[in-house]
């Protein structure tokens, strides 16, 4: 009687021939079986093991030299011949190599860095640059490294990009910390919907940066309702009516200190240069985080500033008119040398022209104030001020125009990299879908030979569009990648850096759709023409689709 | 023949084998045996043989009961042929020597 031992040993071998030959090619089965057949013969357990190992070779080789078959054929047909002839189910010209290399090329091109890079943004910019969870994953990963190698810069970039506001604040709590002088990240926060204006933290910018107008501004815009200054019109209060104002006593004191404050730094260019360095280190956290936290960044609301200093010239006016022209005098200055302090330390053009127009108004009423005998002169240097006030407000305005026009060049880009980004993804989920129902024979070609007809010519055509579309795409995104690397190389200055985030703004999802209300911009007439040379295409189409039904219904008769 | 079949001297050990009773049908483990060829490497050489046209196959006729039936080979006219030119010229090259004496 044979020992259990090399009875299962020939069973293992009969059973794994019998599974190869289940699984082998249709096309050349019946060699498995023969492989089965003979394994039966064999009375040693040991050489029918073997026997069975050699069959597994042939079984994957067969497997092999079909798949190599199957690669050579088109999508849908297999190495089975076909019985209908020129009368059965139409298939794509192709092969399933070139469909799979032309794929794959497509594949290949979104997955090198700098298409990785444009597919993120663009991904983004269709969730409107809102960050997903695995977005957040990403800048908490990177955070609790920062907070293990005690990288308290790092700790800050990442809590400006840090969507969560309560991780946010850990992350703020712990690089200040761990370096004081990060106290000015807290002002990287504040506009973000979810929080609310922290008063320990304007406490602590207060105290570290006294000397600051910007600290006293923020403080001053936390302590009144932003909503019930809409309440008094362009003027704001008349004095009578500012009791009725919760905390405006404490906004006017706050105002006071900006007024009387020796400098002004709104941290904007600290805050870039983090963003930029900390990016620099950690290129893996997404785009869209990185604008996030710069658009976060809170800018002084200027026209409550404007509120303020209105209010100084009538209480200056009303000084004169009572003959204190010392105490008159006293608070013009004061509000002239404020408006020329935040120009001095304005970092943006927002603010920049925000403050010229107080240094305007303030120069203004110096100059009416110096129209009394006596004061010719002071009239004469404050006229001369109040002109050079102008005069650089216009260049701004004018170099506003320049920039805005170099911004409408970044639209147009805008509207290609959207619409090739765009048609690729659509074109690439239609030729998924015609290989998906082509391979797997889900259009019975009896019933549903127009279907069939276009998945075909979808299938034939749709990789290689897809794959001219992509490269439409990264070539069109080109700039904005070059925005961003310079931003992130190059040492940020006050143009280039606010130019970035302008020109990611333009890549906004609904900025073509917007175009369309605004006929009269030159990124109107591209838009016009992409449609109607898409709308050319789409007549071919239809055209070659009606022309083969009507040779399909002739071809019947 | 369209396909043409690369000779190595398992191939031509595979002829010989079968030139020995040229009009009887084969089993493969008997060719496994007489040429000791692992099932590894027989059957894609017989798979390329009937795929060159050189060798015919049959399934067997009265298979043993409970048993599958058997898959047999012998080479086709053509094929008998060819594979004693192969075998004549692979000896004269001195690329092959024959196991059982002169073919």
């Amino acid at each position: 009687m044979p020992s259990p031992r090399p009875q299962f040993a020939k069973a293992v071998a009969l059973k794994s021939l019998e599974l190869a030959a289940r699984l082998w090619p249709d096309e050349s089965r019946h060699w498995g079986q023969a492989l089965l057949a003979e394994a039966h013969e064999i009375t040693h357990p040991v050489e029918a093991l073997f026997w069975a190992l050699g069959g597994a070779t042939v079984f994957l080789r067969s497997h092999l030299s079909h798949q190599v078959a199957l690669l050579k054929l088109p999508p849908g047909r297999t190495t089975i011949p076909l019985r209908h002839g020129h009368q059965g189910p139409r298939f794509p010209h192709n092969s399933r190599l070139v469909t799979a290399l032309l794929l794959l090329a497509v594949v290949l091109l979104l997955l090198l860095p700098p298409g990785r890079e444009a597919t993120s943004i663009i991904s983004s910019s269709w969730r409107d640059f809102d960050a997903t969870p695995a977005d957040t994953r990403v800048v908490e990963r990177l955070a609790a490294k920062a907070e293990r190698d005690h990288d308290a810069h790092q700790l800050a970039f990442f809590a400006n990009c840090e969507p969560d506001p309560g991780l946010s604040e850990k992350f703020a709590g712990r690089a200040v910390e761990l370096d004081p002088t990060l106290f000015w990240i807290y002002a990287g926060r504040y506009r973000r919907p979810a929080d609310t204006v922290d008063k320990e933290w304007l406490r602590r910018m207060q105290s570290y940066d006294a000397d600051n107008a910007f600290v006293h501004i923020l403080a001053a815009q936390a302590a009144v309702d932003p909503t019930i200054w809409s309440k008094f019109g362009l003027d704001g209060p008349n004095p009578g009516e500012t009791s009725e104002i919760p905390g405006y006593a404490e906004w006017s004191a706050n105002m006071q200190r900006a007024s009387q404050a020796s400098r002004y730094d709104s941290y904007t260019r600290r805050h870039l240069e983090l963003s930029r360095t900390g990016w620099k280190q950690s290129p893996e956290v997404p785009v869209s985080l990185v604008a996030f936290s710069l658009w976060s960044h809170l800018l002084p609301d200027v026209s409550l500033i404007q509120k303020y200093v209105d209010q100084r010239i009538r209480q200056a006016q009303l000084a004169a008119g009572m003959g204190r022209s010392q105490e008159a005098e006293q608070n013009l200055r004061e509000i002239a040398t404020f408006g020329q302090r935040m120009i001095d330390g304005s970092e943006t053009d927002f603010e920049r022209l925000g403050a010229l127009e107080i240094a305007r108004r303030s120069q203004d009423a110096l100059r009416k104030f110096y129209a009394q005998p006596g004061r010719q002169v002071d009239g004469q240097v404050t006229a001369v001020q109040l002109h050079a006030v102008e005069t650089a407000k216009d260049n701004l305005r004018n170099e506003h125009k320049s920039w805005k026009r170099s911004l409408d060049s970044f639209r147009k880009r805008a509207i290609l990299v959207q619409i090739s980004a765009s048609s690729a993804l659509i074109l690439a989920a239609l030729t998924i879908l015609s290989l998906f129902l082509l391979e797997f024979h889900a259009i019975p070609w009896q019933r549903f030979r127009r279907l069939r007809w276009a998945a075909c010519h979808i299938a034939d055509l749709g990789p290689a569009a897809v794959l001219v579309l992509c490269g439409t795409f990264l070539f069109s995104f080109r700039p904005f990648a070059f925005a961003m690397e310079q931003y992130r190389s190059t040492i940020a200055s006050n143009a280039t850096v606010p130019d970035f985030i302008w020109q990611l703004s333009t890549l906004g999802f609904m900025w073509p759709v917007l175009c369309l209300f605004q006929p009269s911009t030159q990124a109107a007439d591209w838009l016009l023409l992409i449609v109607a040379l898409s709308m050319i295409a789409v007549t071919i189409v239809v055209r070659g689709i009606w022309r083969h039904v009507a040779h399909l219904r002739t071809a019947r008769r | 023949m369209g396909v043409r079949l690369r000779i190595s001297r398992q191939t031509l050990d595979l002829l010989q084998a079968l030139l020995l009773q040229p009009s009887s049908w084969h089993h493969g483990y008997a060719l496994s045996h007489t040429t000791g060829l692992a099932s590894g490497t027989l059957y894609p050489i017989l798979m390329r043989l009937e795929k060159s046209g050189w060798l015919e196959t049959r399934w067997e006729d009265t298979p043993v009961l409970g048993r599958p039936p058997r898959h047999l080979y012998r080479l086709s006219g053509n094929g008998r042929e060819w594979a004693r030119e192969e075998l004549r010229a692979a000896q004269q090259t001195r690329f092959w020597k024959p196991a059982h004496g002169k073919v």
